[in-house]
């Protein structure tokens, strides 16, 4: 069951913008919203004096400004400013809290560039597939990309094909696992392109000698893709589909299921 | 930062004439304000002439231009303002007339005092109140420095700002104006603590013999003073009106009896305006509260939770006018929320829940849905809850969806 959070604090009257936010913020409960959810973009361009004062003037939160302003001049920490906007704003639960305070800690030393590429992960977690893949497909431009170790840029590829595969988009997927094992040789990679290759149409270039797949590895794929098929976890659309199909009413079961998975699409593609 | 003096004006409206007084801490009592200096000429005919070269006359100098051709003659504002169902002529002259009425006050010394208006009205309805939300608007009158009340209240205000011999006992009041006696009896409950006093309204039309003739009047009269003081115990008599004139008072005087105060005038309705407005800023010491239909019979709070604690916001307060203005405010839903409300009815010491599931909220990202909260009172008994989403700034518009849920105290 769900519950109503009391918003603290005024609707500004002039709103918080910064270039950086391309955003106008009113409320306290918009600020942490868009905090929590652009955690990469947290830096000094744009919370500190400024941000504090117009919290002070326009939400009519003076004593937390007054914290924030004491807490900014001691330590010049962006995310301990942020974490006691959080805490203070009443919009979080005590579990959320100390769950973004452990995303703050882990961001802590972090470049703007690992910081947005755990974002896309957080994304990617969440099943916010496309804002994940574009977070990712921005990263690998090549401005980010010179800047970046070629094991990340493997991880950020390997990541991007995923969304693609549970998407049903295959071809793209085994491109990219393609392109992640160039940049960095991993078992998991070249599986994930070997589970992708069962989906790709006929004339699809099979890359193997690129992809180094001898005997050996398409049998400890085999392997494994048995073992994955053993666990019924993993199955669950499959035996829905087949529940519905013996079912009395299997026409309304059919459609049934197949608004949901069209909903279930649909909300992942977002 | 110095406080301005308050001048609290007190206005008695009627269908067809109204009456003004004046009261500040400097006085003893309010004073009526005479249209003839020198006389106690307070009424004053809700009636405007609007002339055609722009001038306005208002009052008795609008009546004596009546049949004048040079301009426009409109009476009953008040009247016509609450039947105007188009259009806000009517509104519109009443709001002239109304400042004309404050403007009474430039015959005294009383500048630089800052105006707290109260206006008494027949009878307090939806329309009456939708009328004078309309003036105080136009007049720029926050919520706080104005206040609207029907006769029942005026006169209470009035009656418990005089001694206590009068209102010891029950108190009453006959108002005769043309061919109806109203009677409303006042009657105070409980000795220690807040006093809470009730006013019971009866009806009498006059019938066309004792409109006539004086003697079948005082006859007449004398049995409705009969009904009325049966099986009560009166400490004080209020006649007002023009019903009264004339000096018919006899048999009456005599039903009614020794042992109590009785008083004869016109003016109590503007007065008890005047203690009114002054008690609304000067609640101290005042132990008295009024109780009627248009006072809300109850109270109702919201489980919310706040800094992580969940806590009861009290949304409607008991014995608050119902068409007295609500803070509206926001809230975030988490999940998918049930209203969950507290309803305790007036006098009662336990409460119930009352839940209200919110069914299909937008599809939006969680903690991003923003309701605001409005309370709507329809009477002292209905309130309705209206949630509405306001959407989260420019991150996500409104659905312009809203939900809302009504309670009867009492049932």
């Amino acid at each position: 069951m769900g519950e109503f959070i009391i918003c603290s604090g005024k609707t500004a009257e002039h709103a918080f913008f910064h270039e950086t936010l391309a955003v106008h913020l009113y409320t306290i409960e918009e600020l942490c919203y868009y905090m929590e959810t652009n955690l990469y973009l947290l830096d000094r361009d744009w919370i500190g004096e400024p941000l504090f004062q117009w919290m002070k003037t326009e939400l009519g939160l003076e004593e937390l400004g007054n914290r924030l302003q004491a807490l900014y001049a001691q330590t010049k920490d962006v995310y301990a400013c942020v974490e006691c906007i959080f805490r203070d704003s009443g919009y979080y639960s005590e579990g959320e809290l100390e769950e973004l305070s452990a995303v703050l800690a882990s961001m802590r030393g972090k470049t703007p560039m690992e910081c947005r590429k755990m974002r896309g992960d957080r994304l990617l977690a969440a099943g916010k597939y496309r804002q994940a893949a574009y977070t990712y497909l921005e990263l690998l431009q090549s401005s980010y990309a010179a800047r970046m170790t070629e094991e990340l840029q493997g991880n950020i590829l390997h990541n991007l094909g995923v969304i693609y595969a549970r998407q049903f988009l295959f071809e793209e997927a085994a491109d990219c696992f393609a392109f992640a094992w160039k940049k960095r040789k991993s078992e998991k990679t070249r599986e994930a392109y070997l589970y992708a290759l069962n989906f790709v149409s006929d004339n699809y270039p099979m890359r193997e000698d690129e992809m180094g797949l001898k005997f050996s590895v398409m049998r400890d794929a085999m392997n494994h893709f048995t073992e994955i098929s053993d666990d019924p976890g993993h199955y669950i659309e499959r035996r829905e589909a087949s529940e519905a199909a013996e079912a009395f009413d299997w026409q309304s079961r059919q459609t049934g299921l197949l608004r949901k998975w069209r909903e279930e699409y649909q909300k992942v593609t977002l | 930062m110095s406080q301005k003096k308050k001048l609290y004006i007190g206005i008695d409206l009627g269908y067809e004439r109204a009456m003004v007084s004046l009261f500040h801490a400097g006085m003893v009592e309010p004073e009526t304000i005479s249209t003839v200096s020198g006389e106690e000429k307070y009424q004053i005919p809700t009636a405007i002439f609007a002339g055609r070269k722009g001038s306005i006359y208002y009052g008795d100098e609008a009546v004596k231009r009546e049949e004048s051709s040079d301009g426009e003659y409109f009476d009953g504002l008040y009247a016509q303002a609450l039947a105007e169902k188009e259009g806000f002529l009517y509104h519109d002259y009443l709001v002239q007339y109304i400042r004309r009425l404050i403007r009474l006050k430039e015959r005294y010394d009383l500048k630089g005092m800052e105006v707290r208006l109260a206006i008494a009205v027949p009878e307090i309805t939806p329309d009456s109140i939708e009328v004078m939300e309309y003036v105080r608007g136009q007049l720029g009158f926050s919520t706080e420095q104005f206040l609207v009340m029907d006769y029942g209240e005026s006169f209470f205000a009035h009656t418990y700002h005089q001694d206590r011999s009068i209102w010891m006992h029950d108190t009453m009041l006959f108002d005769f104006s043309k061919d109806r006696i109203e009677l409303y009896t006042l009657h105070c409950e409980g000795h220690t603590g807040i006093q809470n006093v009730t006013a019971q309204k009866k009806e009498w039309a006059v019938s066309l013999p004792a409109a006539k003739d004086l003697q079948i009047r005082d006859e007449y009269f004398s049995n409705i003073i009969r009904e009325a003081m049966q099986k009560k115990i009166v400490s004080g008599v209020y006649f007002i009106g023009d019903g009264f004139d004339g000096g018919w008072l006899k048999e009456s005087l005599r039903v009614l009896g020794p042992n109590k105060r009785v008083f004869l005038g016109k003016n109590l309705y503007t007065r008890g305006a005047c203690y009114a407005a002054y008690r609304k800023n000067h609640p101290e010491g005042w132990k008295f509260f009024y109780d009627c239909d248009y006072k809300l019979q109850g109270e109702i709070s919201m489980k919310i939770r706040k800094n992580g604690e969940p806590v009861y916001v009290k949304l409607v307060e008991e014995g608050r006018n119902w068409f007295a203005p609500v803070d509206s405010f926001h809230v975030i839903c988490r999940g998918d929320p049930v209203l969950e409300l507290l309803v305790r009815q007036k006098r009662s010491r336990n409460a119930k829940t009352v839940t209200f599931p919110l069914e299909d909220l937008p599809d939006r990202p969680a903690k991003t849905i923003r309701l605001k909260v409005m309370i709507r009172p329809r009477s002292g008994q209905q309130v309705s809850v209206l949630l509405t989403d306001d959407g989260f700034g420019e991150l996500f518009a409104s659905s312009k969806k809203s939900w809302e849920f009504s309670l009867t105290f009492g049932k």
